[in-house]
């Protein structure tokens, strides 16, 4: 859809950019039907352009490849994207429904607000990048020194992994941890259970686990 | 001289070519963020993008008001029965 929108967006853009370049170039009378292709080349095609550029823009925030335009995300999208990688995010990543968005399928906020706070996160982690020291971190130094804000919230696991289902709930080890997984006192995404979603971001005898 | 007075002092014609010219500029950020689609440019056509093509149609509505407004008290001013 992003690439329909796109076309469309620059299709807008360019015939609006025409009207406008033609009226600076012939600077005619302002006439009523100047003012109508004005009204063409100054409201109604910007307007489809932006607002079409505005859901292809956020259509592409939640690609996978766009998580890893920054550089200090590299580890972290070649892992997703190594066929032969067993970690959690890999996993995750192969998914042929969401694996092209799995950073934002796993890491967007659950619930109504979801989407906005996501976004919200996003352009905080674009400050940190640009201006908060990121951009001049080491990768290396980046994996050990950046961690999550808060918990990991299982709920995201809970999206699509219910907890109400007969195949989770056959699991001994899920039944006796409940209440820990529904308070996030244990985290789906530990070494006791299903393993780091990122293992190469912890010490390595923590990795192993 | 305040900028109302500016506003409505100023011609109309180069009132719509600024709007053309932040309209061109605008519409060149929008379509920089489609070919480049790093965080940064998808950002600031989100915003000062945006900012800019509001401003731009602002302009165009502001000059096309302004040319009604001339134009009505131009009619009005002249004697009835003349055209």
């Amino acid at each position: 859809m992003a690439h329909a929108l796109d076309v469309m967006s620059l299709l807008s853009a360019a015939v609006a950019a025409t009207i406008l370049i033609v009226y600076l170039k012939k600077r005619p009378r302002l006439s009523f039907g100047t003012k109508l292709w004005l009204l063409l080349g100054l409201g109604l095609l910007p307007a489809i352009a932006a607002a079409s550029s505005t859901v292809a823009g956020m259509e592409r925030t939640t690609e996978r490849k766009f998580c890893g335009s920054c550089h200090v995300m590299a580890a972290h999208y070649d892992d997703a994207a190594d066929t032969a990688s067993q970690s959690l995010a890999a996993r995750h990543s192969r998914n042929p429904f969401f694996g092209e968005r799995s950073c934002y399928v796993c890491h967007a906020d659950y619930g109504m607000y979801g989407y906005a706070m996501t976004k919200a996160g996003g352009l905080r982690h674009v400050y940190e990048y640009y201006l908060g020291g990121y951009r001049h971190m080491s990768l290396d130094e980046f994996k050990h020194v950046v961690h999550l804000r808060k918990p990991y919230d299982n709920t995201n696991c809970r999206q699509c992994h219910t907890t109400t289902l007969h195949d989770w709930r056959r699991v001994p080890d899920h039944v006796s941890l409940k209440a820990e997984v529904e308070s996030n006192r244990v985290s789906c995404a530990s070494a006791g259970c299903h393993g780091f979603a990122h293992p190469f971001t912890k010490p390595p005898a923590q990795a192993l686990q | 001289m305040s900028f109302w007075t500016t506003l409505l002092h100023g011609s109309v014609p180069r009132l719509t070519r600024i709007a053309a010219f932040l309209a061109l500029l605008g519409l060149a950020v929008i379509a920089f963020s489609i070919v480049v689609p790093r965080p940064l440019s998808v950002i600031f056509a989100m915003s000062i993008g945006h900012v800019i093509g509001g401003a731009a149609f602002t302009c165009y509505l502001v000059a096309v008001l302004l040319d009604a407004y001339r134009s009505s008290s131009v009619t009005k001013g002249r004697p009835e029965g003349e055209p």
